[in-house]
């Protein structure tokens, strides 16, 4: 009986040990994902100083407490202030706004003109204090209200702090000079001042949160908006593991050879057998975009620009099926590497947590992924209110990786 | 017999290597108009190998093939439009209905409308699955699944028709019925080139039968004379080397044995005019002379013998 066991046992590790598929999906899998996870999220654990978030901030004709919030914002942890050009020229609220629509950032913050003169206008500081100014804190919508909220609470506090610090300041040396105090005397009480409490005037700053702006969607997307797109995009490309099951199928029961004899050239095998792909996989995000609707009331903003989007992504994750299986030797590879090579790209792509969340340089390769492309365009549309216009860009880039995919798979086609 | 002469394929010096190992070695044949041209061989005889590249589905590393006029290669799409395949395995959707399998093969002939629906009509008609078109392949039978897998070889009416080894697992019954059509076929003018290691099924059909053996050319000719160069039958007796001189002057004295020459592993091949009563006199003769016989074999007048000669290996080997 032990020499049956030894038999079977050796047996079964030579037969695993050949199975590359079986190797990479329990040695390589895991680690591929433990790495490329703990890249993407390495700037949540890390201190924030480590990873500052860049803001554009506008002070043009703010003054200079506006400035000084801003170089205090600036010194804070985990903040990385830029409120001039290259020429020193100061950012002006239109740029600000722009540069966070065209998604370069995701925050920027706008000090009203005459926002110092405002708040140290004497008559205003000593009299009720009544009336308040108004700061913009525009957003991105796509930005997760669990990143903006404690961003903008901080920004918040830096400018409560420095605010409260200058009118307590501002205002007693107003008084101090009505009170025409002696200088031992005047020093004493800026002394006191400087020490003393910064909330004992109302305050009269409102940090009001707004969109970018050629946005024209609610300010707070919901649940379904946040989320439909992001699952949407990552299992549309599990369409892989379909493609390659038909098209191992075929080979092995030799019908692709026997293709192989008739007048047909590889090119429209190729697009023969990826178009009822394409329309699967375009039905399949438009069932899912139905339930969200009529099982969730979720709002699909632009349907047409959706459908744009959803063709563009069905195109490429169908087209990345097809080269995949193409590129794999077996079933079981198409199904280890396709599976972890979807999950990795959906996750670089921001279809498990936000780019914006990354450090820098894996937003920038998460770029590489057709899935960022497709996401980008999904928020723009479900998030941002964007027409078709919009989304045309991202849609192109979607085909042209569809392009690519399926020339790769045209030069790769094995008919056996 | 439908042969006119006219050659619709010459392969000249081909070669095909997988990597190391060479699969085809200087192979030359012609195959004329209207013959039903057999290629006989063991499993990994190079037989698959040799149809691949005649049906265009597998570029060969060495020599010449021209099938139809054209060199033969998988972009020769004028060739592969006027020759049919019918591949050794089930090359079917199992799924879909017998009728879809052909709807979607005739279509990639090129066939659509009046003229797709007459050839498939036609094609049902002649391997006699016309009752069954409706049912799921999965539903046939093995032989019903292999004449179906015939008559979508059929549908573009070709004028060269490859089958590789297409009774293979089939029963009595569709097996005549394939060799039925294959006849029916050839009689029409369509050139017929025919796998198989069944030798029965290479006599009852072939015009002449190329004998294939680790990707080389054994013989060629048709089965008669393949089969009337073995006389009235082969015995092959294995002698030690140093009794085979004399073993052999004394055999040729025998009036049974009309030849004798060296055969395979070092064999003596003696052609009789009847093996069966030759053997006797053999036996007798060496017995008389003290000379020990290592082994024997008789080999009767048919292809399985022919092959056995050339290579010293039965057909199923």
């Amino acid at each position: 009986m032990l020499h049956s066991i030894y038999a079977i046992t050796a047996k079964e590790l030579r037969v695993f040990l050949k199975d590359l598929g079986s190797l990479f999906t329990l040695f390589v899998m895991p680690l591929a994902f433990i790495v490329i996870f703990s890249l993407a999220l390495s700037d949540v654990y890390s201190p924030p100083e480590d990873h500052p978030i860049a803001i554009p901030i506008s002070v043009d004709r703010a003054g200079e407490l506006a400035v000084q919030i801003a170089a205090t914002l600036d010194s804070a942890d985990g903040f990385n202030v830029v409120h001039n050009d290259a020429d020193g020229v100061p950012f002006t609220a239109q740029f600000v706004a722009d540069a966070v629509a065209a998604g370069d950032y995701q925050f920027a913050i706008v000090f009203p003109s005459g926002f110092t003169d405002t708040l140290t206008d004497p008559a205003r500081l000593l009299g009720d204090g009544a009336g308040s100014v108004t700061v913009e804190f525009i957003v991105d919508p796509a930005a997760t209200l669990q990143v903006v909220a404690p961003i903008q609470g901080a920004v918040a506090g830096v400018i409560q702090q420095t605010i409260g610090q200058m009118m307590n300041a501002a205002g007693a040396e107003q008084l101090f000079r009505l009170l025409e105090l002696p200088d031992d005397t005047l020093a004493m009480a800026r002394a006191a001042v400087e020490l003393g409490p910064a909330t004992s005037w109302s305050f009269p700053v409102v940090i009001q949160r707004v969109n970018p702006p050629n946005v024209e969607r609610e300010l707070f997307p919901d649940s379904y908006q946040q989320n439909v797109p992001g699952y949407t995009v990552m299992f549309m490309f599990f369409i892989v593991t379909v493609i390659a099951a038909s098209v191992f199928k075929e080979r092995s029961s030799g019908a692709l050879r026997r293709v192989r004899a008739t007048p047909v050239s590889r090119i429209a095998i190729v697009i023969g057998k990826t178009l009822p792909f394409f329309a699967i996989n375009f039905l399949q995000a438009v069932i899912m975009f139905t339930v969200a609707r009529l099982g969730f009331s979720m709002d699909l903003v632009n349907i047409p620009a959706l459908l744009v989007v959803t063709a563009g992504l069905s195109l490429a994750a169908t087209g990345m099926g097809s080269m995949i299986t193409n590129l794999v030797r077996t079933e079981a590879q198409a199904g280890s590497i396709g599976v972890l090579l979807i999950l990795i790209l959906a996750m670089l792509g921001g279809s498990m947590i936000p780019r914006s969340i990354m450090p820098e340089a894996m937003q920038t390769i998460g770029l590489i992924a057709p899935q960022s492309w497709a996401l980008t365009a999904y928020q723009d549309v479900l998030v941002r209110g964007f027409g078709i216009a919009s989304i045309l860009q991202e849609t192109l880039i979607l085909i042209a990786y569809a392009a690519v995919f399926l020339a790769v798979s045209v030069f790769r086609f094995r008919y056996e | 017999m439908n042969a006119n002469g006219d050659s619709v394929a010459t392969v000249e010096g081909l070669v095909h290597r997988y990597g190391d190992l060479t699969a085809i070695d200087e192979l030359s044949f012609s195959i004329n108009r209207g013959e039903v041209f057999g290629l006989l061989g063991p499993n990994g005889a190079g037989k698959s190998t040799t149809i691949s590249i005649l049906s265009c589905i597998l570029e060969h590393t060495g020599g010449r093939v021209t099938v139809l006029g054209a060199d033969a290669g998988p972009n020769a799409r004028s060739v592969k439009a006027r020759v049919g395949l019918v591949p050794q395995e089930i090359a079917l959707y199992e799924e879909l209905s017998g009728l879809d399998n052909l709807k979607f093969f005739g279509r990639l002939y090129g066939l659509s409308g009046t003229r797709l629906g007459q050839a498939i009509e036609s094609a049902l008609e002649t391997v006699g699955l016309a009752d069954r078109a409706a049912d799921a392949v999965s539903e046939y039978s093995g032989g019903m699944k292999r004449r179906l897998n015939l008559a979508a070889g059929l549908l573009h009416d070709p004028e060269i028709l490859i089958l590789d080894e297409p009774t293979v697992g089939v029963d009595p019954q569709s097996r005549n019925h394939i060799f039925d059509n294959v006849e029916r076929l050839n009689a029409a003018g369509t050139t017929v080139i025919y796998t198989t290691h069944y030798m029965e099924e290479a006599e009852r059909l072939c015009d002449r039968v190329a004998i294939i053996d680790h990707g080389r050319l054994v013989a060629l000719d048709t089965p008669r004379n393949l089969i009337y160069s073995l006389g009235g039958g082969v015995i092959q007796i294995g002698i030690s080397p140093d009794k085979r001189a004399s073993a052999e002057a004394e055999l040729l004295s025998l009036d049974r044995i009309t030849s004798a020459k060296p055969g395979p592993d070092g064999t003596l091949d003696l052609q009789t005019t009847g093996a069966q009563h030759a053997l006797v006199d053999v036996l007798n003769a060496l017995n008389a002379h003290d000379i020990p016989v290592d082994s024997l074999r008789i080999l009767e007048p048919n292809l399985e013998s022919v092959f056995l000669r050339f290579t010293g290996r039965t057909l199923r080997d």
